[in-house]
């Protein structure tokens, strides 16, 4: 039996409000398969399971907010569907199916054994179906509250599930900006305070990216062009082949490499805050599979739905601040991960080339990385492997 | 689709992607990107509704000065700026 638990989605969280669940006792659950949804200060979020097996126990209702690491449900990682262990026969899958339809015959359906006993255990003198009160159960809603629109007013799995759905605040992509405000704040003070930061920053010249991304997008339709950013972002998980000390976590005194390469994109919101989620294997990604990621990604940043891998899983962190126009950033690194790259804005500027003053697109790449995990000389090489990376786009 | 339509379709996709946007505060002699903080995902996003719900095929090489960066009420039918 296995607990599954409120994820940590960055060092930022404290806490999660279950939303919703997916699942339901009995049901298989796979890896990677979104069971719940839980909101956050980073708005509404898809919570992913990361074994195989069946659903024994939902332990939390909708609503309830708890601390990161709480069991929400248990799961059984056995393989064959055995035989509901709850005493509540309606586990069973057929009177579920049936009920909503069958509301109105509900005493036949009681007539078999238990749901019957169940009510009268109660002392219940509301009229509700057998699903109707599991899912009520389930949910945490009084039945006490509900009004039935089955015949003699009896309480049905549509009446449940009509009250269950406006029930927890949250509107998809709704935020609670102070909320956001103060776990930035908390994760940054964190960040400012542990990581010994050091900062480098070097021109890049931008001139051959651009040919080549503009010959790219040339005669495609706008769906399938590219943006810079996803060059930027590939040219980064790239050079972190060679440089491993950047691509990782710092944790319990000790920096721990990354094999997998997740780049945190740093994705400003509209009216205020940002979140940092993952694309995920950046580096085994072409390009176009990138930007489907990245175009995938924004849109569900800015609406609602990200996934909980997402905000845990990126090893290093790439900001594009230039989009606004800025030259350089100097970012700082998003605990426990040891760096972030920042791309300042393409601009012409004067360049000197073989001797000749000439006039070059070029952006300032940065990178503020952690002192413990890595050295300014490393960080140089790495800088300049990202650079070199982005003279040969066509290979990116 | 007359030049009515036309400019109601663009502030439909522009609301989608600036949601808290005011039309009638645009000031038609600004950039959009600027006025609405667009960012080049947000633009890219527009110019795919604008090739999908108008059929308008919009390259990257007239991004530039095209009219459909300008406050809509701008834009006249035809493309040509005035």
């Amino acid at each position: 039996m296995a607990e599954f638990r409120m994820p940590s989605l960055g060092s930022d969280m404290e806490a999660g409000t279950l939303v919703e669940w997916q699942i339901k006792p009995g049901d298989a659950v796979h890896r990677g398969q979104i069971v719940a949804v839980v909101e956050t200060v980073k708005g509404a979020i898809d919570v992913e399971i990361f074994e195989d097996g069946v659903v024994d126990e939902l332990l939390v209702v909708p609503g309830a907010e708890v601390p990161v690491g709480t069991a929400l449900a248990r799961i059984r990682s056995a393989q064959p569907r055995a035989a509901p262990e709850s005493p509540e026969p309606s586990t069973s899958p057929a009177p579920i199916a049936a009920t909503p339809a069958a509301a109105p015959s509900e005493p036949a359906v009681a007539g078999g054994v238990a749901p019957a006993a169940l009510a009268s255990a109660r002392g219940d003198r509301l009229k509700v179906s057998p699903a109707a009160r599991r899912r009520a159960a389930e949910r945490g809603i009084d039945l006490a509250d509900l009004r039935g629109s089955g015949p003699d007013g009896a309480i049905t799995l549509a009446d449940v599930e009509g009250a269950a759905a406006p029930a927890p605040r949250t509107v998809a992509g709704a935020r609670d900006l102070v909320a956001m405000r103060q776990a930035i704040a908390a994760a940054m003070a964190h960040a400012k305070r542990e990581i010994p930061h050091y900062y480098l920053a070097m021109p890049v010249d931008m001139a051959p990216a651009l040919a080549w991304l503009a010959q790219r997008n040339a005669d495609r339709p706008p769906d399938e062009r590219l943006l810079l950013g996803v060059l930027l972002v590939k040219a980064v998980a790239k050079a972190t082949a060679r440089f491993a000390e950047f691509n990782g976590f710092y944790r319990d005194g000790g920096f721990e490499p990354s094999e997998a390469v997740h780049v945190g994109m740093a994705i400003a919101l509209r009216g205020g805050g940002l979140v940092a989620p993952a694309l995920h294997d950046a580096r085994d990604q072409d390009l176009d599979a990138l930007m489907k990621g990245f175009r995938d990604l924004v849109q569900r940043a800015r609406s609602g739905h990200l996934r909980s891998s997402e905000l845990a899983d990126p090893t290093i962190t790439v900001t594009s601040l230039g989009e606004r126009g800025v030259e350089a950033v100097f970012p700082i690194i998003y605990p426990p991960q040891v760096a972030i790259v920042g791309f300042g804005a393409v601009t012409e500027r004067p360049w000197v080339q073989d001797g000749r003053l000439i006039a070059r697109q070029a952006l300032t790449a940065s990178l503020a990385a952690d002192h413990r995990a890595s050295d300014g000389h490393r960080g140089g090489l790495f800088l300049a492997a990202i650079a070199d990376v982005l003279q040969q786009p066509e290979l990116l | 689709m007359n030049r009515d339509d036309i400019q109601s379709r663009l502030t439909q996709i522009l609301a989608t992607i600036a949601p808290e946007m005011d039309p009638a505060a645009l000031d038609p002699t600004l950039d959009l990107r600027e006025q609405l903080d667009i960012d080049s995902m947000d633009l890219l996003n527009f110019i795919t509704a604008i090739h999908k719900q108008l059929g308008v095929n919009i390259p990257e090489a007239d991004y530039p000065g095209s009219p459909v960066l300008r406050p809509v009420s701008t834009t006249s039918p035809s493309g040509a700026e005035s």
